[in-house]
């Protein structure tokens, strides 16, 4: 006798295993296959960008860091550029060159730490915990230079406030060895091991076509092809450092995996490149108490992508309006695009596959 | 410096589907409160150079979703709508006013013209 298949509704989420965060997924299931996903969020909405009518300019750099544990210091990077713009104030090149180095080393803790997450979500505990540990030692490297190993609060409007002095530099460039070593063994595992093959490989595909239209943003749009990366446009110190944006072409799981593990690499290289290139001098200039009346836009590259900073002032020490379009709100649609036709054990998968932040999508 | 030009409110797909039909990915559209009246800015990219284009719209007028056109619009115009209460057309999924607020949380908290009305008896009230 030939079964019918019947729909079914799961919840997914927002208590799950596999989730740092709550986010909550309405499944529709056709015996395993999912058919249909809404997605439900406000579990942790603070309502961050109203703050700036209650707190001015200079302090909103510490809320918006406040957005996120993992790329604290590239909100806080953002915000300050977008500030700077509207001000008309040049940071000192040194300064650049700080944000630069705390800003990799952000996104090398951040794909650690979304690495780890996979290698749980498909059982891999071995793997989760290899990753995490070496994520430990670019939370001391934080801890040493910024005083935190979390939310590091470096960056102010004009500059940054705390400097990485010659004998740190070293000393940090040492650990970066030991750091890109473990990563080493980690991309062998990541290459070699046949139970991330068969979670990852023809899991989540996006097209080339489909990632650029829906708006996808970060490694999941470059594990498309798209070499679309904030970063080439040269803000910061980056204008004077030699990259090239990471891409990978097949468009699933596995490809955006290799993307991030290829990336932390690529910040290692950066980190490098940026301590061998800093120059002496001021680490931050004088502001004015008041902002011009205006508005700016700053996009950074994150760890999962572009964020886009808006911000309007009407003159005066507050801002009118700030608009966070962060990375993961822009790749939901590239989620909902890709759970419809999946199996239901690849859920968890396909949700990490954009590496998920919903403290910045809740802001 | 931003650079965004004014269009009238029933333009707003045919803008859209041209951005669309020459290949600019969708970037956002942020809701700003000007006076008694609100301003859409929709921003598109391509190259990395930021497009825009803005309407201005008064609290009780619809606008024309484009997340049929540009699906990535779909939670950010239910954003704006839970926040502002600005009211879309034909959005492709629409969380009521849902998507990050509670039941019970204030209605359209970033403007201060409350412009969604909650009757007697709603959970909401």
């Amino acid at each position: 006798m030939i079964r019918m298949s019947e729909k079914s509704t799961i919840p997914f989420g927002p208590q799950h295993p596999v989730l740092p965060e709550p986010i909550h997924l309405k499944l529709i299931i056709e015996d395993e296959k999912v058919v249909e996903a809404y997605p439900a969020f406000g579990f942790v909405h603070r309502g961050l960008e109203m703050l700036v009518k209650k707190k001015d300019f200079n302090q909103m750099v510490y809320v918006v860091d406040h957005i996120c544990g993992i790329c604290s210091a590239m909100h806080g990077q953002a915000y300050c550029q977008a500030v700077e713009e509207l001000i008309g104030i040049d940071v000192p090149e040194r300064a650049k060159y700080l944000r630069v180095i705390w800003a990799e080393l952000h996104r090398i803790h951040s794909h650690l730490l979304w690495f780890g997450l996979l290698a749980d979500a498909f059982g891999f505990e071995n793997l989760f915990m290899l990753s995490w540990r070496i994520r430990e030692k670019i939370m001391d490297i934080l801890e040493a230079t910024a005083g935190n190993r979390v939310i590091i609060s470096v960056n102010v409007v004009g500059g940054v406030r705390r400097d990485i002095d010659s004998e740190q530099a070293r000393w940090l460039l040492d650990e970066l060895k030991e750091v890109e070593k473990s990563i080493k063994e980690l991309d062998k595992i990541m290459r070699n091991n046949y139970t991330i093959k068969q979670r990852t490989v023809g899991i989540g595909v996006l097209t080339k076509e489909e990632a650029y239209m829906l708006g996808t943003v970060g490694p999941v749009l470059r594990g498309s092809g798209v070499p679309i990366d904030m970063r080439t446009t040269g803000y910061a110190a980056y204008k004077d450092l030699d990259f090239e944006p990471i891409v990978e072409k097949d468009g699933d799981t596995y490809a955006r995996t290799i993307v991030r593990v290829r990336e932390m690499f690529q910040s290692i290289d950066l980190v490098r490149q940026a301590i061998s290139k800093i120059p002496e001098g001021e680490l931050n200039v004088k502001i004015k108490p008041n902002l011009p009346a205006g508005e700016a836009i700053s996009r950074v590259e994150q760890p999962r992508g572009e964020v886009f900073y808006y911000i309007k002032s009407n003159g005066g020490k507050y801002l009118d309006r700030l608009r966070i379009r962060t990375p993961t709100f822009a790749n939901l649609a590239s989620l909902l695009h890709m759970l419809p036709g999946s199996t239901l054990a690849d859920v968890p998968v396909l949700v990490l596959t954009i590496d998920p932040c919903i403290s910045c999508t809740e802001r | 410096m931003i650079t965004s030009r004014e269009v009238k409110l029933e333009e707003i797909e045919k803008e859209a589907k041209y951005y669309y039909n020459n290949g600019y990915r969708f970037v956002t559209e942020t809701c700003l409160e000007e006076e008694s009246k609100f301003r859409i800015i929709y921003t598109f990219e391509k190259g990395y150079q930021l497009y825009s284009f803005h309407v201005y719209i008064s609290p009780t007028e619809e606008v024309p979703s484009i997340s049929k056109i540009y699906f990535a619009a779909l939670p950010v115009e239910n954003e704006i709508h839970e926040m502002f209460g600005v009211k879309f057309k034909n959005l492709v999924l629409d969380f009521q006013g849902l998507l990050f607020l509670g039941e019970y949380a204030p209605i359209s908290p970033q403007a201060s013209i409350e412009i969604m009305r909650r009757s007697k008896g709603d959970k909401n009230e």
